[in-house]
């Protein structure tokens, strides 16, 4: 972005921002200290706000700006004052002061995860218009960053259930930003997910049109990658067909307490996968015979165990088609390689067959894989 | 039937509310035609005995509704072949004569679909292969089907003499059709000229002059020659001299003047589907009809045709031309409907035509263009127009640029892009910016952008813009990828307000899917992570038991397609929302048309699982169960359970909320008396069986403690009368005749009295009961009446309301006497035959509204009773 529009969008900003802020300053914590000699400078400077001339009010305003954030005290310390004056010009000055630190931070903050090119800061630039009190908080009094986390998405939320106005795409960044933020100061704890929110067709347009926003999505799923149950994370794998999906699938497979409606999942994740200790994952499940679901087909009822989906992945991974071992409802899935309850037989007699079919495949020798 | 004049005088009757009203209820309107003409259509559905014919027809019915078996455009206008068959049989005056339109719809069956092929099906074969007769813009049938090959019904004149007589004898309005008879001699045609009644329809293929010498002298009012496609002049010369009206519809060539204006002078709309070509004096002469002319089968006609089409003094339709030039016709075109859809080319000037004409912002209006021929500078002439919600309709599946779809959505056109199967990324992105933040109010709100051939939802950015826009309903949709379940799952919820004024949350929109056949547990778990406000699948054919588990929980108003309901599934819906804040629930099989006795037990007991019956005032029942519905689609159609055996009724008989049993073709007598225990608040039923209902079965449903509703055509039972005088009576909306023993019981009723669909009153009770009690308005209403006893009418006419009396023939003298004391307007605008002494007494009473008197037949004397 060129200088000129960078400073105007500046301008834009305070003024966009301001009112808000004068409302905001009156009644926040002090917490922060200044060292004794800038304690009375700027204790000094704002007394002077309150001066018969004009003149020495308008130096002590321009000092206190150029202080910044060392003045914040006496600032707030001077909202107080019986001197309407002093006190409205402390609000503004703190007010400029906020924008200025918070832009600042901020934009120091993120350009970490997003790189500093004109288009990761002219995004900024809309997030912190999204959320200033966001963004000007971490100057102020400074939440914990989980609650900040929260607070983004309960908006979000908001924002999307009544359908108000409001810069979507700031917004999921400001709750992503939130969030790595959270995982940052707390790595141990777990966020809720946001995926709700990210699978909307508005998120989706976003994150194609918007690399900043695309690399706050990588920072947020590489420090949340482990949040969350391994089912959960599982089924988000397997739609976003991220290749970790196998090692969850195995984790789920590992666990004895396993229900037998989430191995059925962690099986057909294994479909494809090249590695010789899966098969031993699946060839316990083969001996499962734990009821999944029925499919209702055109008048035919289909049932499925969990050993049943074992097989199937067994004949797929020899790169079989497990319809020619009497798989005779298979259905594909986009997202499962086969329909979950298509795989499954019409009674035990259909499901004996099959189970023969592959014993006797097996019994033969080196058998021709076929396309 | 002109759409303004048929909304003027619905209003008038309170009808077009009832309608409007429907489908604000969310009663799928599009079941139903508008015009309220639709009992043809019905009529052909009952004939169909293959159920997956039926089901192939009922969700073409639920996909576009039954108005595009007959029009070209959905809500009305031009018809296409079978419409204007259709219409050859009725008029707007016979929208509530149930009795006329059935009989139209069987007339129709075999009518050759396309005359001018020697191998062509009928229309009635066409329905049984579960196909619309026609096309229009929403549904585009395959080729014609090569037909059987049928042995032609002919007659000698003996026998043609023999049919005259028969048919004079049963009425003086009769219709005598020979559809299966392809060829006449001079002779039989001679025989058949002698019939005196309303309409001579035969199916001849070809015609000799004699023969059409001979027809000429047809006595009948109109004569109907369906399947000629052409004259030679002798034979047109000699036609166009009958005395009564002629109507040609198969004409593929038409070169008489003298023909054509014979053509012209019948009343009613002017349709020529097959007509392929027109000289100018042709046209000039077509011109001068006073209605409606629609010449769909035209495609390419000179600018001289076009500039004296242009003259043409009603409403004209020309919905396959190719190429307009004359600025005269492109005027004309401009009316409420444009259909337009086959132009190879247009011009912004015509665009600016067609969306600036002012009534095409209504209900019933708007413009149907090729999507082919729009580029982006005749985009913009659409857009400019200062007119609000057009409903624009572009046909075609080439959408030549992503500028023309921007300049589309960023006006305040309804677009439906008619044909348009998939979007580029581009497009959705457009289509995205564009709706965003839209959503769809209702049914009566035109979505502003329609994908209706869609099939593939593959996008989380469609799945949400288009969405928002359609309501959630995607009717071509037969797959959706994990993306776009997900966005639609991760919609919001609604905010309603609690029993207790607290704020909940509930579901929210309206999910429908009427193409889809399967539904995967994943794309369903990803797609009803919300709760919906209801959930339509009626073409789901491949379902788990945990999808159905899912969907039954998710939402409290729930269709499933699925064609049987295992025993094994049955208690899948046992999670079903029960509550009240969120409206009445709703289970729905439109498809299940047989239920195992065992399945029946197991959906009863799950449903009425911790609920029960309650009661509001004292004896108006409540149930938290949701409504229960089996077969048809509203009951309107054939499907369902063909009989109720006493096993599976038994079961059913203990469900504790309301129960619909649609489309049901016997209820035994042993059933009818499991069903009398039932305890729910409503016990629906309609189908074939209430033709046969005997008086065993009548009096146990009789018995019902909650709302009994029955499709009833005559109401014989005076226990049921009894039982319908003491509740709503919408029970009573399809009674055409009521029997003299339940009329006084019925007439017992204290509620406002409506039997519109009445043809016979002969009952001095029921007479009385419509002077005394409450009827609608202060007025009586009967507009399907064919019969009026003088003692009734003179009950009738001693009380001081108007009456609106369907008559058609009136030949009592005390009848007639009787009317004219009344204080009140009496208006029998459907009168068409008088005696002369029925004449006289009209003629002095000028409070009675007929049509002009010198307009109607007159019959043979009668005498005046002393």
């Amino acid at each position: 972005m060129r200088r000129g529009a960078a400073v105007a969008l500046e301008s834009c900003l305070r003024r966009c921002v301001f009112a808000f802020l004068i409302a905001a300053c009156a009644n926040v914590d002090v917490t922060a200290t200044a060292d004794d000699v800038t304690r009375k400078q700027t204790e000094t400077l704002v007394r002077q706000l309150g001066s018969d001339s004009f003149r020495t009010r308008e130096n002590a305003e321009d000092e206190l700006l150029k202080l910044g954030l060392l003045s914040k005290a006496a600032l707030f310390a001077g909202m107080n004052s019986q001197d309407n004056e002093t006190a409205l010009r402390c609000r503004r000055i703190w007010s400029v002061i906020r924008i200025d630190a918070g832009l600042q931070q901020g934009w120091e903050q993120l350009r970490e995860i997003i790189g500093d090119a004109p288009e990761s800061r002219e995004f900024f630039d809309q997030m912190f218009q999204a959320a200033p009190e966001y963004w000007c908080g971490f100057v102020e009094s400074p939440k914990e960053a989980q609650t900040l986390f929260e607070e983004r998405r309960k908006e979000l939320q908001e924002q999307l259930r009544k359908g108000k106005g409001g810069n979507w795409e700031a917004g999921l960044a400001n709750l992503l930003h939130a969030g790595v933020r959270a995982k940052t100061e707390a790595p141990q704890e777990e966020l809720p997910r946001v995926d709700e929110l990210l699978c909307l067709g508005r998120s989706q347009l976003a994150l194609e049109s918007r690399e900043p926003l695309r690399r706050l999505l990588k920072e947020w799923k590489s420090r949340t990658n482990a949040d969350g149950p391994p089912f959960d994370r599982l089924l988000l794998a397997l739609r976003e067909r991220q290749p970790q999906a196998a090692d969850i699938a195995r984790e789920l497979l590992r666990d004895s307490k396993t229900p037998a409606k989430q191995r059925q999942y962690a099986l057909l994740t294994l479909t494809n996968t090249d590695n010789a200790e899966d098969d031993k994952l699946i060839d316990l499940a083969l001996e499962d015979s734990s009821s999944l679901d029925m499919l209702f087909s055109n008048g035919i009822l289909i049932t499925s165990q969990l050993r049943d989906v074992a097989l199937a992945v067994k004949i797929h991974r020899k790169g079989l088609n497990p319809a020619d071992f009497g798989f005779n409802s298979l259905r594909p899935d986009d997202l499962t390689t086969y329909s979950l309850p298509s795989l499954g037989f019409s009674d035990s007699t259909a499901r004996n067959e099959a189970f023969e079919n592959w014993s006797a495949f097996n019994s033969q020798p080196q058998p021709q894989k076929s396309n | 039937m002109s759409v303004s004049r048929f909304v003027g005088r619905a209003a008038s009757h309170g009808r077009l509310l009832v309608l409007l009203v429907a489908v604000r209820l969310g009663v799928p309107s599009n079941l139903y035609a508008i015009c309220g003409l639709d009992g043809a259509v019905q009529e052909q559905l009952q004939s169909v005995d293959d159920p997956q014919a039926l089901r192939a027809l009922t969700l073409k019915i639920r996909l576009h509704g039954t108005c595009s078996a007959c029009h070209i455009a959905r809500y009305g206008g031009p018809r296409n072949e079978f419409g204007s068959a259709v219409n050859t049989l009725l008029t707007v005056g016979d929208r509530e004569n149930r009795v006329v339109q059935r009989d139209a719809g069987r007339r129709i069956t075999d009518l050759l679909a396309d005359p001018s092929r020697p191998d062509s099906p009928t229309f009635g074969e066409l329905f049984r292969l579960g196909r619309f007769p026609a096309n229009s813009l929403q549904n585009a049938e395959p080729p014609l089907p090569q037909a059987q090959p049928r042995t032609p019904e002919n007659i000698t004149p003996e026998q043609a003499k023999e049919l005259v007589n028969k048919i004079e004898a049963e009425s003086r309005f009769g219709i005598l059709q020979l559809s299966r008879t392809e060829e006449l001699t001079p002779e039989t045609a001679s025989a058949l000229a002698e019939f005196r009644g309303e309409m001579l329809i035969l199916g001849i293929r070809s015609i000799t002059p004699e023969t059409a010498e001979a027809l000429a002298m047809s006595q009948a009012e109109t004569l109907w020659l369906h399947s000629l496609t052409s004259l030679s002049p002798d034979v047109a010369e000699s036609l166009a001299k009958l005395r009564g009206h002629l109507v040609l519809t198969g004409l593929t060539q038409l070169d008489s003047v003298s023909l054509a204006e014979k053509l012209t002078r019948r009343p009613g709309a002017l349709s020529f589907p097959y007509l392929k070509s027109l000289t100018p004096e042709i046209a000039t002469a077509l011109a001068k009809s006073e209605r409606s002319l629609t010449l769909a089968g035209l495609t390419e006609i000179t600018p001289e045709v076009q500039d004296r089409l242009a003259q043409t003094f009603g409403t004209l339709s020309l919905p396959n031309l190719r190429s307009l030039d004359s600025l005269l016709l492109a005027q004309k075109l401009a009316a409420v409907t444009v259909l337009l859809p086959k132009l190879e080319k247009l011009t912004a000037e015509q665009v600016q035509q067609f969306i600036g004409f002012k009534g095409q912002s209504s209900f019933w209006g708007g413009v149907a263009l090729p999507l082919d021929a729009i580029t982006p500078e005749t985009a913009k002439a659409m857009t400019a127009t200062s007119l609000k919600g057009i409903s624009l309709t572009l046909v075609g599946n080439k959408l030549g640029s992503n500028e023309i779809l921007e300049t589309l959505l960023d006006s305040s056109l309804k677009i439906t892009l008619q044909d348009v199967e998939e979007l580029s990324p581009d497009q959705i992105r457009i289509a995205f910016e564009a709706l965003n933040g839209t959503s769809r109010t209702g049914p009566l709100d035109v979505p502003r952008l329609s994908l209706p051939s869609l099939q593939r939802l593959d996008s989380a950015i469609l799945a949400e813009a288009l969405g928002g826009s359609t309501g959630f309903n995607f009717p071509g949709v037969t797959s959706i990828s994990p993306e776009a379940a997900a966005a639609l799952g991760a919609l919001p919820e609604k905010e309603y307000i609690g029993p207790l004024g607290q704020k909940i949350m509930g579901p929210s929109g309206s999910l429908s899917f009427p193409s889809l056949r399967e539904l995967s547990p994943e794309i369903a778990r990803l797609m009803l992570r919300k709760r919906w406000g209801s959930i339509s699948l009626p073409a789901l054919q491949d379902v788990s038991l945990e999808t159905i588990r899912l969907l039954a929980k998710q939402t409290p108003r729930l269709t499933l397609g699925i064609s049987g309901l295992p025993p094994e599934f049955a208690g899948a819906f046992a999670d079903a929302p029960t509550e009240w804040t969120f409206g009445n629930g709703t289970i729905a099989f439109p498809y299940v048309t047989e239920l195992a006795p065992e399945a029946a037990r197991i959906l009863v007991e799950s449903l009425n699982l911790n609920r029960g019956v309650g009661f509001i005032g004292g004896n108006v029942r409540v149930s938290q169960s949701p409504r229960l519905i089996f077969g048809g689609e509203q009951g309107r159609t054939a499907s369902g359970f063909p009989t109720l055996s006493p096993e599976l009724a038994k079961e059913l008989s203990k469900y504790e909320g309301s129960l619909e049993i649609q489309g049901l073709g016997e209820l035994p007598d042993e059933s009818a008396a499991a069903l009398a225990s039932f305890p729910g608040p409503y016990l629906v039923l309609s189908g074939p069986f209430s033709e046969k209902l005997s008086p065993a079965a009548a009096e146990s449903l009789s018995k019902t403690p909650g709302v009994l509703q029955l499709s009833l055509r005559r109401l014989d039972s005076v226990p049921l009368a009894q039982r319908f005088a003491q509740q709503i009576n919408w029970t009573l909306y399809d009674v055409e005749t009521v029997s003299a023993a339940a009329a006084p019981v019925l007439s017992k009723y204290k509620q406002f009295f409506n039997l519109r669909a009445l043809t016979v009153l002969d009952s001095p009770e029921l007479a009385r009961r419509f002077v005394e009690g409450n009827t609608t308005g202060n007025s009586i209403t009967l507009p399907a009446l064919t019969t009026l006893s003088p003692e009734a009418a003179q009950i009738l006419g001693a009380g001081s309301k108007s009456l609106y009396l369907g008559l058609t023939v009136l030949d009592s003298p005390e009848t007639a006497l009787a009317l004219t004391k009344s204080r009140s307007k009496v208006a029998l605008p459907r009168l068409r035959a008088i005696t002369p002494q029925v004449n006289v007494i009209l003629q002095e009473a000028p409070s009675i509204e007929v049509p002009p008197l010198e307009s109607l037949y007159l019959l043979t004397e009668r005498r005046l009773n002393p």
